[in-house]
């Protein structure tokens, strides 16, 4: 099959258009001061770099980690559990269980965030069956959305490689006397941690990078970088600004895909 | 069932596993009560009404930005599905070497944040504005979706191809059939589940797009989710957008979980 190397070639060639030439683009924007992308009147300029370290940023970078960061290990430590549960469960249909567990997916994310802004408020429809919450502008706020958002995400990926691991080894370590939770740590554990690798970039990834959740839930008091950078692109028109910011964002990630790929070297973790 | 038993891990289990899923489908409730509640804002439940379903048909900008939804992503899961098995099989065809370097180039969009991903496709469409006018809506949308959902049906197909046996192909030319043909009846038929894996989630990940499509829509074109964002808060949302999506969810959820289940019911059956 090796003649239809040549097919490969428009697909490279449409990568290239997509994803360098933007990045090419970002990078010469991020170093003058223009009109959003009227580039007549455009300036070098070194300023936008420099304020990269502005607190405004930096704290922005902070609780993007943050949140993602908690949001992620929360979904580990559910996540996880659920699909070993299901996975070594008796029962005759898990897949269709798995099903019921990712199926809210298909509800559209925007108003599963808003309906969670709807009862974060003190007046809310939950009045009626006498309950208040007071959470909008809280970290709990934005990460419990962020994690029922992405939940589905870590059950996913982590329930496949449950399955598809060769029980014997396990019944073999019970079977030479190694007590329960030594053969999960031992066995269980390593022989999932792919799954659970894909689990947490498919979970981190969106949820460092996104603003829809903050910006709803936030309530004005939560800013992480994807507000940032959509303020900049979308109100404010500063490409210059919002293209230095995304280019961090870009490399950070960019770091992610190097060290991801010395681990997994056919994209095999990510589907 | 061996044991009738109950032990108290598999009460906790239950438990666990119930709690999540109520927690995962309470928005999914929640939308659903503001789709019946005759108050406007969603703040306070007034009583029960079905105009709100009416309204889906008669709301022009609601159902035309559905419409945009399906069309979108429809045609991005076709365009994606036949462009995307081509350029996998072009890489699967590729030296080691040179199939590691591209797919850690189709791995940059899915890995990617999304907000990049749609700011990248926005700077380069608009290169294009002063040719075409127009250009932002349903090309640009559709541009990006073919650009976001191809990579996953590319990664779907690969271990597909990994599969297949080279011999195969080798031994249908050598019978005279031409490379085209081999191709389409010997190995697109045995890579079938890959392309409607990878095309199913290509469709998943299109329907529900909400960041790339604020960045790449415009002239008045826009998805649903798009639609929300920008009216949210505001006097033109209406509740016929919880109406539609609770639809929408109902028919996914027995599409998907009666047959999930009816396929338990025939092997206990047989049991």
């Amino acid at each position: 099959m090796k003649k239809f190397k040549y097919l490969s070639i428009p697909y490279i060639i449409w990568l290239f258009i997509l994803v360098v030439l933007p990045l090419i683009a970002m990078l010469v924007l991020s170093f003058m001061d223009s009109d959003a992308l009227d580039l007549s009147t455009a300036k070098f300029s070194l300023d936008n770099w420099a304020s990269l370290f502005n607190g405004v940023y930096l704290n922005a970078f902070y609780n993007s980690l943050k949140i993602a960061g908690i949001a992620t290990i929360v979904c580990v430590l559910i996540g996880y559990p659920i699909s070993y549960i299901i996975s070594n469960s008796h029962l005759k249909n898990k897949f269709a269980l798995i099903m019921v567990l990712i199926l809210p997916m298909w509800s559209n994310q925007l108003l599963r965030i808003i309906a969670w802004e709807k009862i974060f408020y003190p007046i809310s429809i939950i009045n009626n069956i006498g309950l208040s919450f007071d959470l909008i502008g809280t970290d709990f706020a934005v990460i419990f959305a962020t994690v029922t958002m992405y939940l589905p995400f870590m059950i996913l990926p982590t329930f496949t490689v449950l399955e598809k691991m060769d029980k014997s080894y396990v019944e073999a370590s019970y079977d030479l006397g190694v007590s329960r939770p030594r053969t999960f740590f031992k066995i269980t554990l390593p022989m999932s941690s792919k799954g659970i690798m894909s689990g947490v970039i498919m979970v981190f990834l969106p949820a460092s990078t996104g603003f829809a959740i903050t910006e709803r839930l936030g309530g004005g008091k939560i800013v992480m970088i994807g507000n940032i950078i959509e303020n900049f692109f979308k109100r404010s028109f500063n490409y210059n600004m919002g293209s230095m910011l995304s280019l961090v964002v870009i490399m950070v990630i960019m770091g992610a895909i190097v060290l991801l790929s010395k681990f997994d070297k056919e994209g095999e973790t990510i589907i | 069932m061996k044991k009738n038993k109950i032990t108290v891990s598999q009460v906790l289990k239950t438990l666990f596993i119930g709690l999540v899923i109520f927690i995962l489908y309470l928005p999914i409730i929640i939308i659903f009560v503001l789709s019946i509640d005759t108050s406007r804002t969603g703040n306070t439940f007034t009583g029960i009404t079905f105009e709100w379903y009416k309204e889906i048909f008669t709301n022009k900008s609601l159902y035309m930005s559905i419409i945009t939804s399906f069309a979108v992503a429809l045609s991005a899961t076709c365009i994606s599905a036949f462009l995307g098995t081509f350029a996998a099989i072009g890489i699967h065809s590729l030296s080691k070497k040179a199939k590691e370097k591209v797919i850690l180039l189709n791995n940059i969009p899915v890995l990617n944040a999304e907000i990049v991903t749609g700011i990248s496709i926005m700077i380069i469409c608009s290169v294009l504005i002063p040719i075409i006018p127009d250009f932002f809506g349903y090309w640009t949308m559709l541009i990006a979706h073919v650009f976001f959902t191809m990579p996953y049906v590319i990664l779907s197909v690969i271990p597909k191809l990994n599969e297949l046996d080279p011999n195969l192909y080798d031994a249908t030319t050598d019978l005279g059939v031409r490379p085209f043909k081999a191709l389409w009846k010997i190995v697109i038929p045995s890579i079938d589940t890959g392309i409607i894996s990878g095309s199913l989630l290509a469709f998943t990940l299109s329907i529900d797009d909400f960041v790339i499509s604020y960045f790449t829509s415009g002239n008045g074109v826009t998805n649903f989710s798009n639609w929300i964002y920008v009216r949210l808060g505001r006097r033109n949302f209406t509740p016929a957008a919880y109406a539609f999506n609770s639809l929408l969810t109902i028919v996914i959820l027995l599409i998907v979980l009666v047959p999930a289940f009816k396929k338990n019911k025939k092997r206990t059956g047989k049991n």
